[in-house]
């Protein structure tokens, strides 16, 4: 048998052979997805579990803690809007209108700077108003830690989750849509709204246990 | 009936994945599976050289009353990291990453796992993973023990400078292990070949997918638990840390959550192993497959509510001891299931005795050492008296060393030829496995004794009256044996790779699938996908001597054919 040419190799190399049809690849990846949420849910929940386990045990929990900052509302406003711009993308999509997915698309890249740039802005406010409260928390850090653990958490899956978006919106400017490449459309979609689920939770642990 | 006496498939080497592209960036970037599982198993094994020599630092430390070559400090970093190595780079990946990588796609008849990219990245985070856990030996240090316990881990004025590299190492290396975990269980799903259902699929297979549910569901909580451990250490977060209203027992509930059901990470593969050693080598159909199969399964559901019995003695409620140790003698029924089937399928079998059998069996009679002396860990009385002595040391040892890595060393053994396409020297391994076995027992065997005469473990010297010197002399020369017996491993190992005799497609008379590619396999497994048949069927096979390997009978279809008869 021949050896076949060094392209010929590469092009065998690639991961495409694997599965007999396009449909077969975005039906695993689909899986795969769902693998990913449930091994985030379990990530996710272990924190808010460990914080609530260490927040119940303490029976003195100062009551005058700070409020979160106003910046986690418009966050939370943004991150809600980039789900409904990446279900309108998705439903575009599935009309076929190419403009539609275009805009949904870059909303939903616009509500993602403005989510990351309001974490910012709360993470500088939070620590600016940290040495007040530092003497009623010194003996529960948690209270006050809590808010850079919780979201320095969630914005790394925010910060990975900006690299399919990126990819999506490539090709929706490229007008280059494959099957796996709407099916790519369709995962980050529901990746994104996990992040958004994911950032309700956090919230609502924020304000009703710390 | 096909009349034909071929081999199931002639082997050749000059297309097969060792040589189909040429030079290190085809195996740096690689996508193949069988690559990167070999790129795991020679990662793995480098490891486990460094995990072993620390091994043996400890034992040479403790020949004489008063410490032989080391002070108490670095005793506590030799004993750390000798853990630490072993279980997050060796044994934890070596089954299920190295072997697994390498059969699994194989055995399922499909040309590479559902994600090849992802399994690349897997093994590089594994290398990045090593890399920090080594580094932490010079990064200032480790000492705490594997298991990283707060509040001493997290205290500046005592746990050394390496606590946040080996911390981050091994949230690096879950994640590798995570995603290594998804990508088996999406291509046992989606990459069956037709004909294959879940009942027929070889039970090592069952033994992944059992594993890297574990490795799916329990891992992140192992990984966020050790980022908040880094974090409470640099910046005092007020989880585990007492002084700023943290509960550092509540560190030992989440980190057990994940390292109890890494015990099963660490050893369901090699029970799966162990299912083909015994039915491929004593050459008779598996008994109980079903029990087997679902054993693995019930395994995999039990590993996560026992965690408990890791903390009798920490103070939790009397009810929750009872609770756990009750759920952990639980434990013992699938256990035991797998025992009996496997020596059921051996009663009358025709066994070979091959050195894969050999580690088969050895599995079988240390592993119910390992799972017995368990009993008197799960029962709360004779658990105060052994917490934290050697009989611990002893217990674990024999469940991860004699169990889970004996279980790798008998399918390493056993896929060797399928990897390299070369046997190695029978006798050699025969010899190796003698002296590693004896070896084995006279080491940790005399650790139950020292145990339950009260030594403590992790102490770095003993009462020269105590009475506990005889035994560490019998434990230390049991572990140079063993050093010797790998030694001779890889001695034979290598040797056959520049002059082993080659190959044949079927050496042992398997009946999965993987044993119907040539050795080694080509680059793309298969040029279609292959008919399936009952995997533990052998009568179908007969050995040839012409090609030194198992054939198809000639009165017999092979899968997919008809009777030409």
């Amino acid at each position: 048998m021949t050896a076949p040419h060094r392209s010929e190799k590469q092009g065998r190399e690639g991961v495409r052979g694997v599965y007999a049809r396009e449909e077969d690849r975005v039906a695993a990846g689909s899986m795969g997805l769902l693998l990913l949420l449930i091994t985030l849910g379990m990530l996710f929940g272990a924190l808010v579990l460990v914080v609530l386990a260490v927040r119940l045990n303490d029976a003195a929990w100062p009551k005058d803690l700070p409020s979160l900052p106003w910046q986690t509302w418009i966050s939370t406003v943004a991150i809600v809007g980039v789900s409904v711009a990446l279900m309108k993308a998705v439903a575009s999509m599935r009309r076929g209108s190419d403009a539609g997915v275009r805009t949904g698309l870059g909303i939903a890249g616009v509500l993602v700077i403005i989510f990351t740039c309001m974490q910012v802005w709360a993470w500088l406010s939070w620590y600016d108003a940290m040495p007040q409260w530092a003497a009623a928390t010194q003996s529960h850090r948690i209270g006050v830690m809590g808010f850079w653990v919780f979201t320095a958490v969630h914005i790394t899956h925010v910060l990975g989750g900006m690299v399919p978006l990126g990819m999506v919106g490539w090709y929706a400017v490229c007008r280059s849509w494959t099957v796996s490449r709407q099916g790519l459309l369709h995962h980050t979609a529901i990746y994104w709204h996990f992040l958004d689920a994911v950032w309700v939770m956090l919230l609502l642990t924020m304000l009703l246990v710390l | 009936m096909t009349g034909d006496p071929r081999p199931l498939e002639q082997p050749t080497l000059t297309d097969n994945y060792l040589t189909y592209t040429r030079g290190f960036l085809s195996w740096a970037l690689t996508l193949d599976h069988k690559r990167i599982g070999l790129m795991y198993l020679c990662s793995v094994l480098l490891a486990f050289l460094l995990g072993g020599i620390f091994a043996l630092l400890v034992r040479t430390q403790l020949l004489v009353p008063e410490g032989l070559i080391m002070d108490q400090d670095d005793y506590n970093q030799a004993f750390t990291l000798h853990g630490g190595i072993m279980v997050f780079l060796v044994i934890i990946p070596s089954t299920p990453a190295a072997l697994g990588n390498f059969v699994l796609p194989i055995m399922l008849g499909a040309k590479d796992v559902a994600f090849p990219r992802l399994n690349l990245m897997s093994y590089y985070l594994w290398v990045i993973g090593a890399i920090f856990m080594v580094y932490s030996i010079f990064g200032g240090g480790l000492d705490t023990g594997w298991t990283f316990y707060t509040p001493y881990s997290i205290d500046q004025n005592s746990a050394m400078g390496g606590v946040i590299p080996a911390v981050t190492g091994a949230f690096i290396l879950g994640f590798s292990s995570i995603f290594t975990g998804m990508n088996f269980i999406v291509t046992i799903h989606r990459l069956r070949p037709k004909g294959m259902t879940w009942f027929r699929m070889p039970l090592f297979l069952w033994s992944i997918y059992a594993t890297a549910v574990i490795q799916v569901l329990a891992t992140p909580v192992l990984g966020i638990t050790l980022a908040l451990l880094a974090v409470e250490r640099a910046f005092g977060i007020g989880i585990f840390d007492p002084t700023l209203g943290g509960d550092p027992v509540l560190y030992q509930h989440f980190f057990w959550f994940y390292s109890h059901p890494a015990v099963y990470i660490m050893i369901l593969p090699a029970m799966g192993i162990v299912s083909e050693l015994i039915a491929v080598h004593s050459h008779r159909h598996i008994f109980g497959y079903s029990f087997i199969a679902w054993s693995s399964v019930a395994i995999a559901m039990f590993s996560f509510i026992v965690w408990g019995h890791h903390m009798f003695t920490s103070g939790q409620s009397p009810l929750v001891n009872v609770v756990f140790s009750f759920i952990t003698f639980s434990v013992a029924i699938p256990s035991a299931v797998k025992v009996f089937n496997w020596l059921a399928t051996m009663y009358k079998g025709a066994i070979s005795w091959n050195t894969p059998m050999l580690y088969g069996m050895g599995f079988i009679f240390l592993f119910v050492i390992g799972g017995l002396t368990g009993l008197y860990l799960g029962t709360l009385s004779t658990d105060i008296h052994l917490h934290d002595t050697y009989f611990v040391v002893a217990h674990f040892h024999y469940v991860m060393m004699g169990s889970a890595l004996i279980g790798f060393i008998g399918g390493l053994h056993h896929w060797w030829p399928k990897m390299i396409g070369k046997m190695y020297n029978e006798n050699a391994g025969r010899v190796a496995f003698v002296l590693f076995f004896i070896g084995y027992n006279m080491t940790f065997f005399t650790q139950f004794m020292l145990g339950s005469h009260g030594m403590p473990r992790r102490y770095a010297t003993y009462p020269a009256d105590a009475g506990f010197q005889m035994y560490h002399i019998i434990s230390t020369i049991g572990s140079y044996m063993m050093a010797i017996a790998f030694f001779m491993m890889a001695a034979y190992f290598i040797s056959s790779i520049f002059g082993g005799r080659r190959a044949a497609a079927n050496p042992w008379g398997g009946r999965s699938l993987e044993w119907q590619c040539t050795s080694p396999p080509p680059h793309d497994n298969f040029s279609e996908q292959p008919e399936v048949g009952d995997c533990y069927d052998f009568s179908v096979l007969r050995w040839d001597e012409a090609t030194q390997g198992y054939v198809w009978r000639e009165d017999v279809d092979r899968p997919g054919e008809k009777s030409h008869a």
